[in-house]
Parts: C-alpha cells; structure tokens; sequence
C-alpha cells in the first residue's frame, strides 16, 4: 500500500479533508445529530417490537377476563375444567395478579405459578431495575399493613421491572381474592392462532360477560403503537432533506468560494472524475464515522441506561420499563443510511460536478 | 526531420468583436525543440498559449494538438490533453493554502506515481529553483518572485510532453533567470516541446532555444 500509486491520492484526501478544521468538524457534528434523533426513535421502536414479539411467544394465546359495571371483576375457577375440553386448548391457568400499592411504589403483584409456590409466607421476590431492588423488606399498605422480606428471584425467572411476586395464600389476601375465584384465566393452544377461532364457544360456557384478549389482538394494538413510532422516525426523514439541502447550499456556496482552486486544478491535469473522488473520498471519511457514530450512540442510549428517560419521553410510560435484550435491527440501519447518509453523499457531490464540469479558462476567467 | 507536436493551420482568434489578435498563423512545432515566442505586451502570446493549453478556442483555423484539432474537442478531450502537458501561466495561478512542495506535487498527484517518486521529482525541482528553503511554507508567505518559480516549477515537475511557459523570467534575477534555464535544458528531450513567451531581451539572448519566432501583428514571424 505504502508504495502503490494510489497513496499520494489517498494521502491528499486525507489532508484535504481537514484543511479546513472547523468546516470538518461541524460536518460531522451536524451529521451525527443528524443520525441521532432519527436512530433513536428507530431503534426504539425497533427494541420494542422485538422484545414485544419475544414476550408475546411465551404468552398465553387468549386471556379471559369477567367484565362487571366498574370493570374487570375476579373470575369465578368453575369453568376452568370445561374451558380444558374446548378442542386446541393445550393448557388453562388461574391466574392471581393485580395491582398493589406498597410503601414506596406500586407493584404489579403475581401470586401465580410454579416459581410463586417456592415462596413462604410473607417472602417477596421484586422484578430487577426497580429503585426497591436494593430493599431487605417492603411493606404493603392493606388494613393492616403487611410487612413482606425481600427474597432473591426464584432461579430461572425473569421478572420485569415493576412486578413482584408472592405465593398464592399472601397474593390472594393482598388483592382481596377470595377463594374459588381469580383476576384472570390464561388459555394456552396447540397452535395459538386457533384461539381466533374459538371465541364464541368459551362466551357460551360464561353466564355473564367477558373480555376475551388473544395475543394477535394484543400484538396489533401494540404495533399499531410502534409503527405511529417508527412513523414518526421516518417522518424525521423530511427534516433530514431539508438539511440535506442546506449541506447542498453550503457546498455550492463552499465550491464557489473554491472555484478558482478547481479552476487550477483542473489547469495541472486534473480531471472531473479525480475531483469527485477527492470530494467522493472527503464526503465518506467524515460521514462513514459521524453517522456511525450516530448509529453506535442511538443503540447505546436505548439499549443503554439511557432507556428508562427515552421510554419516558417518547412513549409516555412511567413504570414498568421493559429490558430491551439487543438485536441489530439491518432494517433500522439501512433506513438510517438511506434518510442520512444518500442525501448527504448528493449534497457534497453534485455541486463538486457541477463546479468540476466547467472548463478552467472559463472559471479562471470570471475570477479576473 | 522531427515529428510534428504543434500545428496552427491558418488560426486567428478574436476577443468578442475586437479585431484579430491572432491573425491567420500557419506554422509546425517540432518535439524535441524549445522555442521562444517574442512580441511586445498585448501582442497575443498568452492567447496562443491559452489556445496551446486548450483555454480557448480558434475562432478561425484549427490547432493540432498531437495531431488532433483543437475546434473538435469536448471537455474530457481537453482534460486529458492537460494531463500530458505542462503550464506556467503569467499570474502565477497557485493554491494559497498549499504549501511550496504541496503546490509543486499538486499536478503529480493524479499521474499514477508512487509517493517515492513523487517525492523524487518534487525535490529536484525545488533545489533546482532555489525553492529548498521555501518548502515548508505557504504561498501566501512567499514573494512575487518566489510564487512564479513555484508556478515554474509545478510545470517542469509534472516532466510533461508539452511545456508551455508564459513570460517566466518577468520577476526573476539573472542567477534564478539562469538556474531556469539549466532545468529547462536538461527536461528537454526528444519526445518534448517547449514554447516559451517573453519580451524580456535577457531571453532573446539566450542560445537555449532551438528558435526564435516574433509575434506582432496577429502574425508570427520566424527570426
């Protein structure tokens, strides 16, 4: 490399490139703005969607839920034995959870499950990356407060933020559960698109209303959520043309300031397709690693700590946040590439051919 | 007899309605010969060599450039040929934020060399000019003087086929006028033409050149 004939170009590039320090420098701080806001938004939407979808494949197919005058009520147990003899239904749960309201937080308590058996009476175990993780003991504000110790997760359980779990006896006094009854009823299929299918059958076993969720109705709410999201991102991509077309101003006005060098340039032999490549070379040295960067910094602050605040901001949730697990989204990159990095390459280059395509006694003759 | 490098075939131009600067010329450029084109200021000697350097058009007659007429060339015909030759306007016509050497390697930088090579060539040039202690330094901190030696030297660097040098000698002493001389002799091969202007009489006087030719009138006159 050292000695091919392509290294004096290549160097001439390279101090070119930062001739000018401050025209550098802004450069690629405007382009790594540029890229942030759009790849934040992106990412994010991007995060949740895969971590919606990785939830949503370990959830039950269809949750059922009674419906009463103040809203959801809890679930008589009867019917869990007929709701196990509809044909695809693999698996029915019970399930005891609700909303509890503690000294310092208000949890989503679950008292269902094999991981909530393993628990003694008055033991709690408290979902990671809440501000009581770190607590020895919690109380719950019931008449009279209870007081619960602070166990580890149960192995093998991932709990999210928010949550809290306790055992069947502990959850059903908290939220005022009686026995034979429970907050909901999870039904697992064989194949879970057949919970679609069975709707009508599961209202006629109930003498009063339910709610009947499945997971594709809960997935499509959902991503009709995102999707406003990564709309939103993309629409961003409209700002980003209008900056590209102030790059475009800039460089013309850059070049026209630059005309005379062109002129004498191109007067010692070079050629149009040799100032491209130095602007070509010019252009991808400083935008490669700014929108890079940009790219690196949006993951960063979503998969980052920063997520908590970016959750807040953009999606308005307060508690529970979820933990993203990382996935490179090459869709979220090139949209990326695509709205920042084309329209800039365009703004740099077409008014170097421009200015290039003229002939030097021409541009040197309107310098005099 | 000499290959033919330069051909006028009855080649005037005009500046917009003026009348003819350049007024039907004929005449044949050898390679392997220098020649000197005299003529007092105003006389159209910058003009041929903008024509030479295809900055300008005839707007009668033809130039053969290598044997192809200049009226016929489209823009990437014309950026070719100014990859084989080598020019030394009048005003000087350098990168101000270049350095000395960077202004000198400008034109070598696309001609396929190695750095080495480049190298090579662009320090010959600077000691032959009596440029070394310049080097390092930008044109905007060097003379009149010191800025057409580097003009000159960017041009003889670049060792081109045709070498065309429009008044060099107009800011420069009898040791540096001699120092150019010396170069411009030793580039001078077989394969090679050189057309200098000038109406400097310290260049009349010199026996670099294989001929001499005057420019007055519109016409160029062989002495």
């Amino acid at each position: 490399m050292k000695d091919s004939p392509k290294t004096p170009f290549f160097q001439w590039m390279l101090r070119e490139c930062f001739r000018y320090p401050r025209i550098a420098w802004s450069t690629v701080a405007c382009l790594f703005i540029l890229t942030l806001f759009p790849g934040v938004i992106l990412c994010l939407t991007q995060a949740l969607g895969t971590t919606a979808e990785q939830l949503l494949a370990r959830s039950p197919a269809m949750v059922i839920r009674k419906i009463g005058p103040l809203g959801w009520q809890p679930i008589p147990t009867e019917y869990v034995d007929a709701l196990g003899q509809i044909p695809g239904v693999n698996r029915v749960e019970p399930r005891i959870w609700g909303l509890a309201h503690a000294e310092y937080n208000t949890f989503t308590l679950i008292g269902f499950g094999p991981s909530a058996q393993t628990l003694k009476e008055a033991q709690i175990a408290i979902g990671a990356g809440n501000s009581t993780e770190q607590l020895d003991s919690l109380e719950f504000k019931t008449v009279p407060d209870e007081s619960f110790k602070v166990v580890p997760t149960p192995e093998g359980l991932h709990m999210w933020p928010g949550t809290a779990l306790v055992n069947e006896f502990d959850a059903r006094r908290i939220l005022q559960l009686p026995l034979g009854y429970v907050s909901d009823i999870a039904l697992y299929f064989f194949h879970p698109q057949e919970a679609a299918y069975v709707d009508e059958e599961i209202r006629a076993l109930f003498p009063f209303d339910v709610q009947l969720e499945t997971s594709q109705d809960y997935a499509k709410r959902y991503n009709s959520s995102l999707f406003k999201w990564g709309g939103l991102g993309l629409l961003l991509g409209m700002p980003m043309l209008l900056a590209a077309f102030f790059f475009f101003i800039g460089q013309r006005h850059y070049l026209n300031l630059e005309s005379r060098n062109i002129g004498i340039m191109k007067l010692m032999g070079w050629r149009v397709k040799d100032l491209l490549w130095l602007q070509a070379g010019r252009a991808l040295l400083l935008g490669i690693p700014s929108v890079s960067l940009g790219i690196a910094t949006s993951y960063f602050m979503v998969y980052g700590p920063g997520s908590r605040i970016l959750i807040r901001i953009f999606m308005g949730w307060s508690e529970p946040t979820p933990d993203f697990r990382f996935a490179l989204g090459l869709t979220t990159i090139f949209q990326l590439v695509f709205l920042i990095f084309i329209p800039y390459l365009i703004a740099y280059l077409l008014p170097m051919y421009r200015a290039a395509s003229r002939d030097p006694g021409e541009i040197l003759e309107k310098q005099n | 007899m000499k290959p033919i490098g330069i051909e006028l075939k009855h080649l005037s131009f005009a500046y917009g309605n003026s009348p003819n600067v350049l007024d039907g010329i004929s005449l044949e450029l050898e390679f392997g010969s220098s020649y000197l084109i005299r003529g007092n200021t105003g006389s159209g000697k910058s003009t041929l060599l903008q024509i030479f350097c295809a900055m300008k058009r005839p707007t009668e007659g033809d130039c053969l450039l290598g044997g192809q007429p200049v009226s016929r060339w489209t823009a990437p015909h014309r950026d070719r040929w100014r990859g084989n030759m080598g020019f030394a306007p009048q005003d000087p016509l350098l990168l101000p934020h270049l350095t000395v050497a960077e202004n000198i390697m400008l034109p070598l930088i696309t001609q396929n060399l190695t750095q080495p090579e480049i190298d090579t060539v662009v320090r010959e040039a600077i000691e032959e000019l009596d440029l070394l202690h310049l080097a390092t330094q930008r044109i905007s901190q060097c003379s009149g003087g010191e800025a057409q030696r580097v003009s000159l030297a960017r041009a003889i660097a670049k060792q081109p086929t045709y070498l065309f040098l429009d008044e060099p000698s107009s800011h420069q002493d009898d040791v540096h006028l001699s120092q150019l001389l010396s170069f411009l002799d030793r580039k001078k091969g077989t394969k090679t033409i050189q057309v200098v202007t000038s109406h400097d009489p310290r260049l009349q006087s010199s026996c670099h050149f294989d001929m001499q030719l005057e420019l007055s009138a519109g016409q160029l006159e062989v002495l």
